[in-house]
């Protein structure tokens, strides 16, 4: 008995408790204009929207304005949050514009087209973005154009991203599979125009513009397909395995061998689409949010504003509306408790946006392992491995002439390997003759390190933080701390603790002008994330009271001052 | 009968009302120069649909494009469509004009009416139109009778054509007829387009704000507007650009050619001409540059306008989260009441939902032409008589939701403006006309009339009952005894 009132008692602590209240608008905040685009970062609780009144607003959970930023020429409909929570956001004169999670902008580039939907921010900081002129664009976290590809119709979707492609839905019906380095795998034809996809490392899911939702393979091939009747304007994967979609007033559910479970219909077309706890949530385009159950029964409903973007959620379970009447609107249920509120987030893009788990980035694999698409690269792989300065110096020309040029190279990727082998590797390659040391590479070593800033991803800081510790050159390691402060990402403040812990060891062995090399790095770390937490602070100081030099002094103050503000 | 609150007669030493809760020259006076308007909410004999009435401002768009320069409806409404040629910068303007006989009472028809105009004659789209022509009544209230500022911004012949005592438009329905003229302002020279910076000037806009909901929602509609035209005019001037770039190219070439040329009659000739295209392309450099900074600078206050509207609107919601927690506590309750205008010579009045414990006001009906003092309260409905006798217009039976002051349902018989109202055994008695004469009506509380009496009755009669019977003041004065069912003579 005591037992059964114990599980009792855990399972009511597990379960949503609902006061069994109608759903309201509990928040409502008015902004200069329609909100054309809205985000949100589940791991600092922030809420972001673009406005009409060419604003991006960043919110707290509570409705309250954090910052605001001034795109300064119309937003478009794109905002994503990456993997660092950096914000990336487009204009309608065609810029990808990154801002850090302060409001202050990063970078911001030019591309070929307005960004169709949002961009896509790979685990490796990459970013992709496809553009209505029908390019496929992959760029570094830094606003480095790796490549740019024509796609061989214009897109009719933002990019979804899993583990192993980057899926582009074309606006001829068919699904266009890439590989991160932007080489075409394999292409499906639907039977319809592809309005709303999502992914899992195994299956896409896509709906289409007849009425059909069908399952496609990592292959290429169907696994199913079923037919809905009205085109398929929002489809999400729970956690659970079932399928949830709008086609048009209709609300179905699917399981992933595509048989219908059931349908609810409603009174107007269905919008936009979640789940939320035990709810199967949907807006319309009257602006009404109905909550489900996951049998199909609506529980209650609310009026928010007359939608203008597919609704979100927050981390406290309430509902994000960004409306066509100017303003954000928060609605949900009053007084719910979610004792649980794991990472119930459907898969949308192939990504779960809940509290995410970041995985832990791996050194790239060996060289032998590198990848290899034409003899172009094995002559280069080749070279590389060479013990001459000449030959590796015409590696790194190669390497550094494709790299900054935008166009398309399937290479790209494979250079950046390439350069972080010949930063490390050469570190192992002194050349003697005569037991008398020749070569240590150390030039090619600085320019390997120098490139690696300007073409590296969140992988490559973690190489170069690790050569800190074997590099020995006083040129080849200002170019390795100038690297990563242009890179700035610093996950869990692990650049800046790294950087610090280097210059406590080494501070007395290096002269002022390391020292600036330090406080530009941090500088730019700084701008990049928009904060610098204690290490940071004690870093910047501790370069102060080492220097005696009034213009790193002087430059240390700015950057107090600045991080004062 | 269980089920029907009886609530006769409300007297208004009820509710002890202070006289800072309540301020009712708010709710019947409109503001000297405010864009409040006034306008009739009542009973009509007769409806038109909203798709009807602005196709009568269609029909003078319609007239206008046939190349009249000043069209008529049926003597209810005109315009003179004004397009001055020596206006010297001024603007050019239609004038809508709302003659003696028309019969329109309320500022949403108007604003239909010139909508439906705007659509085909200027070719807006509706959503745009409807927000332009409710801006147009905004100014022109704004405006009404300023002759001198009239005088500063329109073009000679737009001021010939005007008449001071009823140039704009009065904030109040009774005093349109015969005596609007409303000025829709034109671009400068073209007269192609609405001028919707001068309608929606800063003067109006500053007004508005201090409407109650400070005209949020037209205020948006009306930046929407200007963003359209903004964008639409930047495309203009990257054509034009492209298109001079192209030109400047070409007239290099020749220029080159007559260079190689010189010396030469021809080469001469064509020296000239690039010389003169030239400077053809000089001045329209000059000219595209300062469309850009027009274009750049009306981006500039819309953006401003964007701000302010937001502010306006945060400042809107949080006055109404003071309201409600101030409105009604836990406890208290909100009861209808009718304030009676004493400055109405008809004495009409509208309902209000006041605080029981503060007195509070926290709703207004738009109805505003409620009769006399009495009001029925029949579980969730307020029933009364309300309305002007004067068609369109009309005196009828109304039925109310206590609770929103919307109306449920308006009867459609004619009813005495100063008629007793009484309940009884579930039927509502009232005095009904038939053909130009009084009777006693029964009615259900879906204001049907099921019976009338026979007997024509003074229309001041009262209506006492005993015992199965309605007592009535006959037109000649006698005291008649009627079944109160029927309502037919005793036998």
């Amino acid at each position: 008995m005591k037992r059964t009132v114990a599980v009792l008692f855990f399972l009511f602590l597990n379960v949503s408790i609902t006061l069994f209240a109608e759903p309201r608008i509990t928040l409502q905040y008015p902004t200069g204009g329609r909100i054309i685009a809205t985000a949100y970062d589940s791991a600092l609780h922030v809420l972001y929207a673009v406005s009409e009144d060419r604003f991006l607003y960043a919110l707290s959970d509570s409705g309250n304005k954090i910052w605001r930023y001034a795109i300064g020429n119309s937003g478009t409909a794109t905002l994503t949050v990456g993997q660092d929570h950096t914000i990336y956001t487009g204009t309608k004169a065609h810029h990808l514009v990154a801002i850090n999670p302060y409001g202050k902008k990063i970078w911001s580039i030019q591309l070929d087209g307005s960004i169709r939907g949002n961009v896509v921010s790979a685990e490796d900081g990459t970013v992709y973005a496809v553009t209505v002129s029908g390019s496929l664009y992959g760029i570094s976290h830094r606003g480095m154009i790796r490549y740019r590809i024509s796609l061989p119709s214009p897109p009719a979707l933002a990019p979804l991203l899993n583990n192993s492609f980057l899926f582009v839905p074309g606006s001829d019906n068919r699904l266009y599979a890439f590989d991160v380095w932007g080489k075409l795998k394999w292409i499906f034809l639907f039977s319809g125009r592809i309005l709303s996809a999502v992914c899992t490392d195994k299956v896409l899911y896509g709906g289409t513009s007849s009425g059909t939702v069908a399952a496609v393979s990592m292959g290429g091939k169907k696994f199913w397909s079923s037919v809905l009747h009205a085109p398929v304007t929002a489809i999400i994967l729970s956690d659970s395995g079932m399928l949830y979609c709008t086609a048009g007033k209709n609300l179905a559910a699917l399981n992933t061998a595509g048989v219908r479970l059931w349908e609810f219909s409603g009174r107007r077309t269905l919008d936009s689409l979640g789940v939320l706890g035990e709810w199967i949530v949907t807006d319309d385009s009257g602006g009404n949010l109905s909550f489900h159950s996951f049998s199909g029964k609506q529980i209650g409903s609310v009026k928010a504003g007359k939608p203008s973007v597919p609704f979100l959620y927050t981390s406290k379970g309430d509902i994000v509306v960004g409306s066509k009447d100017w303003n954000i609107f928060y609605a949900g249920y009053p007084d719910t408790v979610i004792a649980q509120f794991e990472n119930t987030w459907p898969l949308v893009n192939g990504r779960s946006e809940g509290n995410r788990r970041i995985q832990d980035l791996s050194i790239r694999p060996s060289f032998e392992n590198l990848h290899n698409f034409s003899n172009d690269f094995i002559y280069l792989k080749v070279l590389s491995d060479s013990y001459n300065s000449v030959s590796l110096s015409h590696v790194l020309d190669t390497i550094q002439a494709r790299i900054e040029n935008e166009h398309y190279d399937s290479g790209k990727m494979f250079f950046l390997q390439m350069l972080e082998y010949l930063a490390s590797d050469c570190i192992t390659r002194p050349y003697r003759r005569n037991t008398i040391l020749v070569n240590n590479f150390a030039v090619i070593r600085s320019r390997a390190d120098a490139l690696l800033g300007v073409a590296g991803d969140f992988k490559t800081q973690e190489i170069l933080i690790n050569l800190l510790n074997y590099e020995w050159d006083p040129h080849a390691i200002r170019e390795i701390i100038k690297s990563i402060g242009i890179l700035g990402y610093n996950q869990e403040n692990k650049t800046i603790k790294a950087l610090f812990d280097y210059y406590k060891a080494t501070r007395s062995v290096y002269g002022d002008g390391y020292r600036m090399v330090i406080l530009e790095a941090v500088k730019n770390i700084y701008h990049y994330t928009g904060i610098l937490k204690n290490e940071g602070v004690q870093l910047v100081l501790q370069v102060f009271r080492d220097s005696s030099s009034k213009q790193v002094r002087e430059d240390a103050l700015t950057l107090l001052h600045l991080m004062k503000k | 009968m269980k089920r029907i609150f009886m609530c006769v007669v409300f007297f208004t030493s009820l509710i002890a009302l202070t006289a800072e809760s309540v301020d009712k020259t708010e709710l019947f006076k409109v503001k000297k120069d405010s864009v409040e308007f006034l306008n009739y909410e009542g009973p009509h004999t007769k409806f038109e649909t909203a798709a009807q009435i602005r196709g009568i401002g269609g029909s003078l768009g319609k007239e206008l494009k046939n190349g009249n320069e000043d069209v008529r409806y049926f003597n209810k409404y005109s315009i003179m469509h004004i397009i001055d040629k020596k206006g010297n910068g001024l603007l050019n303007a239609d004038i809508f004009s709302i003659e003696k006989n028309a019969v329109v009472d309320h500022i949403d028809n108007i604003r239909r009416i010139l909508s439906g105009y705007l659509e085909t004659f200027y070719k807006y789209p509706s959503e745009d139109a409807k927000v332009i022509a409710e801006f147009i009544t905004y100014y022109n209230a704004y405006y009404r009778r300023n002759i001198d500022y009239f005088k500063t911004v329109y073009a000679g012949k737009v001021i010939a054509a005007l008449d001071p005592d009823k140039a704009g438009i009065s904030t109040r329905y009774m005093n349109w007829p015969g005596k609007t003229q409303i000025l829709i302002p034109l671009l400068p020279e073209s007269g192609k387009k609405v001028n919707i910076d001068t309608v929606s000037s800063k003067e109006v806009i500053q007004d508005l704000r201090t409407k109650q909901d400070k005209g949020i929602e037209p205020r948006k509609g009306m930046v929407e507007v200007k963003e359209k035209e903004i964008s639409a005019e930047q495309k203009k001037i990257e054509e034009a650009k492209k298109a001079l770039e192209e030109e400047k190219k070409s007239v290099v070439e020749q220029k080159q050619a007559a260079e190689k040329a010189a010396g030469t009659p021809a080469g001469e000739k064509t020296l000239a001409e690039t010389t003169r295209k030239e400077a053809e392309i000089k001045q329209k450099e000059q000219n595209i540059k300062a469309r850009e900074t027009e274009n750049n600078n009306r981006q500039a206050s819309v953006q401003q306008e964007r701000e302010q509207i937001a502010k306006d609107e945060k400042q809107l919601l949080e006055k109404k989260k003071t309201t409600a927690k101030s409105g009604t506590a836990v406890g208290e309750t909100v009861i209808p009441f009718l304030l009676v205008n004493d400055n109405d010579p008809d004495l009409m009045g509208r309902f209000v939902l006041a605080n029981d414990k503060t007195g509070i006001i926290t709703k207004k009906s738009s109805l505003n032409t409620v009769r006399g003092r009495t009001f029925l309260l029949i579980d969730s409905s307020l029933f009364f008589i309300a309305g002007i006798d004067k068609p369109p217009k009309a005196i009828r039976l109304m039925r109310m939701n206590k609770d929103t002051l919307e109306i449920e349902q308006e009867g459609s018989d004619d009813i005495y403006g100063e008629s007793v109202l009484t309940l009884k055994n579930g039927s509502l008695y009232a005095v009904t006309r038939k053909e130009g004469k009084w009777y006693v009506g029964r009615f259900n509380t879906e204001l049907e009339l099921q019976s009338r009496s026979k007997t024509e009755v003074l229309p001041v009669t009262p209506l006492p009952f005993d015992g199965g019977k309605v007592y009535v003041e006959s037109k000649f004065g006698r005291i008649k005894p009627l079944k109160d069912d029927t309502l037919q003579p005793l036998p």
